[in-house]
């Protein structure tokens, strides 16, 4: 069993890492997900928790 | 003074690599280190260890970054060929449906039916007179048309009886478009030769 976050079309072995954790060091590697939609996903054993962008206010990200 | 070799300089444009270190807890217990590194835009590389092992995992992480094949994350709005459908918001099928049926209606208002050209309410009102042949026409002093001019006429309003359809058979034949010109050159032909007797006559006088 495993547990993996996806973003876009990538997937990175999250290993011992905690939901909060992960959400912390995805927000320091890419920005726009400093609020991020998170989808938990299990299949086959493994967890995917799949990473995308809230959508914002139009003009929010300058 | 040694010669100092020039750094290879790569012909692109790379990156810089962000090594982001956490260490928890903070305080208390056994600490843990966790070291994150990737280029810009790219999926992280992670290294987890102890606290002791810091360094060599600072290492790890530059290394292995540095070693692996790039990882740009590219999401489902950067592909290219997605068709923009905030354009095609308004452009819907029943658009197309009701272009269509306008065009059939240009369509069959340009359509001329063959009813509608021998209706004759339809056309501009025509003085009708009962003159059907020549010998009908009254007779005008000065009119030099011989008998011959007669005969063509009457063989050139044959020729055109012959051609018409049988839709304009029931019309008179100077309500129709080639008799009035035939009609209309006689009439200028007659005034023509009117025209030139008077000026005979003319100097005749004079």
């Amino acid at each position: 069993m495993a547990n993996f976050i996806k973003y876009g079309d990538r997937k990175l072995d999250m290993g011992a890492l905690t939901l909060e954790q992960a959400k912390q060091l995805m927000a320091r590697h890419f920005p726009e997900l400093a609020d991020p939609e998170v989808k938990k996903e299990d299949k086959n054993g493994d967890t995917t928790y799949t990473f995308t962008k809230k959508a914002g206010r139009k003009g929010s990200d300058r | 003074m040694p010669n100092k070799k020039p750094v290879n300089k790569t012909t692109d444009d790379p990156k810089p690599i962000t090594l982001i270190v956490t260490i928890y807890p903070p305080k208390k217990g056994q600490r843990h280190v966790m070291v994150s590194g990737a280029p810009e835009g790219e999926m992280p590389l992670l290294f987890t260890g102890i606290f002791q092992e810091r360094h060599a995992l600072l290492d790890q992480a530059f290394a292995g970054v540095l070693k692996r094949e790039p990882q740009i994350v590219t999401l489902k709005d950067d592909k290219p060929g997605k068709p923009d459908k905030a354009k095609s918001i308004t452009g819907d099928a029943s658009d197309d449906e009701t272009e269509e049926a306008e065009s059939k209606e240009a369509a069959s208002d340009q359509l001329v039916t063959v009813a509608e050209v021998s209706e004759p309410d339809s056309a501009e009102s025509v003085p009708v007179s009962p003159i059907t042949s020549a010998d009908d026409l009254p007779v005008i002093d000065g009119d030099t048309a011989t008998s011959d001019d007669v005969q063509r006429f009457e063989a050139a309003l044959e020729d055109i009886k012959a051609e018409q359809p049988a839709a304009l058979e029931g019309v008179p034949y100077y309500k129709t478009p080639a008799k009035k010109i035939a009609y209309g050159t006689f009439e200028k032909l007659k005034a023509e030769q009117a025209d030139a007797a008077d000026e005979s006559e003319d100097n005749d006088n004079g």
